[in-house]
């Protein structure tokens, strides 16, 4: 297992594939069911805020150039530190992943494998994913690399695919369920941009930290514009409805698509593109899992490591009984957890982690 | 090297599990495809499910131009699934919605309510979104069995052809199940349908007015008959059926919501008494609908744009003329002012159900969902007053400028 550096456009699409995945799940759904037909306007106004987020964070990390969140951890609080937060991302990256295939798995099966176990196709994917990662780091953010772009095309598709059945009346009432849930409970969309977590891991393995700033600020432009486009697409062509759907949105968006009479069934290409983007996203995690735990026991990461996180994973994604189990993990547990780990808890960290090194350097000074 | 043996024994072993499992894989041949699906009510049961399917070579070689290339069987039952589960046992063959291309509900099961069935097939993943919501006059099994025709092999495609008609016709308008379950939920707009029928001698009647587009499905005269016919909308209030619209109010419909490729329509001749002139309309402009005073009598108003073509010539008739013009389209602007009006106040104080979406215009004047829900739109629509304008501009003759 091999762990070169990687370039700024591999870091990028580490960051995408993270995002993209939540995207094609069930992100929009809960976008969408929380603000109703003000879902354009909180998405504009949460990227709007992921943006200064990012700005922030870049601001943070100028005097930890080089450092993960873990190194920051150690640098405020000592090694208990370090293992708590590198505790807490692992269990977050084992659920999430675990809870991604297990909502994938169940609308595959849905759509297209009925006879097949739950419990193979989400083998399926971990073992390719072991596969991937054994390859390298290098071999997993190349894949990335592959599937970004190519689900980036399949959503900006299902986001103009879409486009004669758009009405712009749809945006109104314009506040949607009020200006309280649009904008200050609407806040809590920003979940929908937990991506960054990887920015806080990535800094170790760039080539050039000084780029740092740069993949910041293009994945967050990239991912905005994603999720805006997917979550408008979705809201002008169809009114809004209390969420009902168990299956990804962006799927039941694609089956309205048809070009004439050529190409009428363009789910099937989705549903492609996205057991693709899965692979990436699983290998990915994976990845990240291995290295923080590798650093937390101080030894190299080896391919027999991301064999039990991914049995880990595996058992994790079988445990919930229902759909409906699920649903709740993932519109609940996943939100505010992303909210509370990456979003307020790796960003206070890095705030007093940079009043630590002013006092100190302060101090150096005296 | 170690961890290479394993990767690829573990690889092997997948392989040889997944590749055995190719023995009980499905294949196209193993289904029977569905390319109708009609639900009427039961006579011993609950329900009357009749499936359509199409019959392999039905028509090679047919010598009757009536030959049917599809069977169409039906069983009594409880609910959808329990129909289709009867139909497999019976068949032997599982059933496969796929390419199901139109739903079609009688008339007198659309009037209890659709909406148990409409999530239903929602609900199941391979009936397409995109599949026709037909409401038939007559029961949806006979329907089924006379979707015969000696143009056309029946087949989805089939379905796909007789009701893409409409985009010439703007008899009636392309409505999926999509459509129908996305209005039944949306506050902003009330569900229609295709509305579907037998023809039959009995069926059909005689026009005596010059208009000759007033019929709704199955009334036209037209030989030979025992064949289907859509034609008109089926206007629902919520998920029952409350009432029917005919050819020209189907065209109104689809001019107010922007809808019409393209129709003809017949109108008294404003320089013959007892003759008439036939013109082909197609949208100039989107229509602009405005909802005005929104107390409990809403105003609301529709600013229509035709161009026209004029179809008919007779001698000596000088349409295209400078003095001519003006009063030729003022007759198609009265005209169509009249029957919109009429279709309009049809739906609003007949039918109580705004299928036009005005909604979509009276939701601007909201500011969160609340308020608009508390209003109340679809109660309030039946005491709307409607003010119609059209703008028509004629704009050739086809080959004749002056016969």
């Amino acid at each position: 297992m091999s762990s070169t550096k990687i370039s700024s456009i591999q870091a990028i699409a580490l960051v995408l594939i993270v995002i993209v995945n939540h995207l094609l799940l069930s992100m929009t759904n809960n976008i969408t069911s929380s603000t109703g037909s003000a879902s354009i306007l909180n998405s504009i106004y949460v990227f709007i805020f992921a943006l200064v987020l990012v700005a922030l964070i870049v601001k943070l990390y100028k005097n930890f150039a080089g450092k993960d969140i873990l190194d920051i951890s150690q640098f405020l609080g000592g090694k208990i530190l370090k293992t708590v937060v590198g505790a807490l991302y692992i269990i977050y990256c084992v659920f999430i992943l675990s809870l991604v295939i297990r909502a994938l798995a169940k609308d595959i099966k849905l759509i297209y494998f009925n006879d097949f176990e739950l419990g193979t196709i989400i083998f399926l994917i971990l073992l390719t994913s072991v596969i991937v990662y054994n390859f390298g780091h290098s071999s997993v953010s190349k894949c990335a690399l592959i599937v970004v772009p190519i689900m980036a095309i399949i959503i900006l598709i299902v986001a103009f695919g879409n486009a004669d059945r758009f009405s712009f009346e749809r945006v109104f009432p314009l506040l949607g369920f009020g200006v309280n849930e649009t904008f200050f409970m609407g806040l809590s969309n920003i979940f929908a941009y937990s991506g960054i977590g990887i920015l806080y891991l990535i800094m170790p393995m760039l080539k050039d930290t000084k780029d740092f700033k740069k993949i910041s600020f293009i994945s967050i432009i990239i991912t905005g514009i994603l999720i805006i486009l997917s979550v408008g697409s979705l809201a002008l062509s169809f009114p809004f409805i209390e969420s009902i759907t168990e299956i990804s949105e962006l799927f039941v968006g694609v089956q309205h698509i048809s070009f004439g009479h050529v190409l009428q069934r363009v789910d099937a290409i989705f549903v492609l593109g996205w057991v693709l983007a899965i692979l990436a996203y699983s290998s990915v995690l994976i990845m990240f899992i291995v290295l923080v735990f590798s650093k937390l026991v101080n030894t190299k990461p080896v391919t027999p490591m991301a064999m039990v996180f991914a049995s880990l994973a595996f058992i994790f994604a079988l445990l919930p009984k229902n759909a409906n189990v699920v649903s709740f993990l993932d519109s609940v547990v996943y939100k505010y957890s992303s909210i509370a780990l990456i979003i307020v808890g790796s960003l206070l960290l890095l705030i007093f982690a940079n009043i630590k090194y002013k006092k100190l350097n302060k101090k150096s000074e005296v | 090297m170690k961890f290479k043996y394993i990767a690829l024994t573990l690889i092997l072993l997948t392989f040889a599990f997944l590749l055995s499992g190719c023995d009980d894989a499905k294949s196209v041949d193993q289904f029977s495809y569905v390319i109708a699906l009609g639900l009427d009510k039961g006579e011993t049961n609950k329900l009357k499910l009749s499936l359509q399917f199409p019959i392999s070579g039905g028509s090679e070689g047919g010598s009757s131009s009536q030959s049917s290339s599809s069977v169409t069987y039906s069983v009594e039952c409880i609910s959808i699934e329990d129909g289709i589960n009867q139909m497999n046992n019976y068949i032997n063959k599982p059933i496969n919605l796929a390419h199901c291309g139109v739903i079609v509900f009688s008339e007198e099961l659309a009037e209890e309510g659709l909406s148990t069935f409409a999530y239903t097939l929602t609900n199941t993943i391979e009936v397409r979104p995109d599949t026709n919501i037909i409401v038939s006059r007559s029961p949806a099994e006979k329907y089924l069995k006379n979707a015969t025709s000696p143009l056309e092999e029946v087949s989805a495609r089939y379905y796909d052809i007789i009701l893409s008609s409409s985009e010439f016709t703007g008899y009636t308008d392309d409505m999926t199940l999509s459509d129908f379950f996305y209005s039944l939920n949306d506050t902003t707009k009330e569900p229609s349908a295709i509305l579907g029928n037998v023809s039959t001698s009995q069926t059909s009647k005689t026009n005596s007015s010059d208009e000759t587009n007033s019929y709704k499905a199955g009334d036209t005269p037209i030989s030979p008959s025992e064949s289907i016919e859509n034609s008109g909308i089926a206007v629902f209030k919520g998920d029952k059926l409350v009432g029917e619209l005919d050819n020209i109010e189907t065209m109104c419909y689809l001019m107010v919501t922007n809808r019409l490729d393209k129709c003809t329509i017949t109108i008294p001749n404003p320089f013959q008494e007892s003759e008439t002139i036939d013109l082909q309309l197609t949208l100039r402009n989107n229509t602009k609908n405005t909802v005005y005073s929104l107390d409990t009598n809403p105003y609301v108003e529709v600013q229509v744009s035709m161009n026209a073509q004029i179809l008919s010539m007779t001698e000596n008739a000088e349409y295209l003329k400078d003095e001519n013009l003006p009063i030729l389209e003022e007759a198609v602007n009265s005209y169509l002012e009249k029957i919109i009006s009429s279709y309009l106040y049809k739906t609003s104080q007949e039918y109580h159900s705004d299928i036009s979406g005005f909604a979509k215009e009276a939701i601007k004047k909201f500011l969160t969902w609340d308020q608009w829900i508390s209003y109340n739109w679809h109660d309030n629509y039946q005491n709307c007053f409607f003010k119609v304008t059209v703008d028509t501009t004629i704009r050739s003759g086809r080959l004749f400028i002056d016969a």
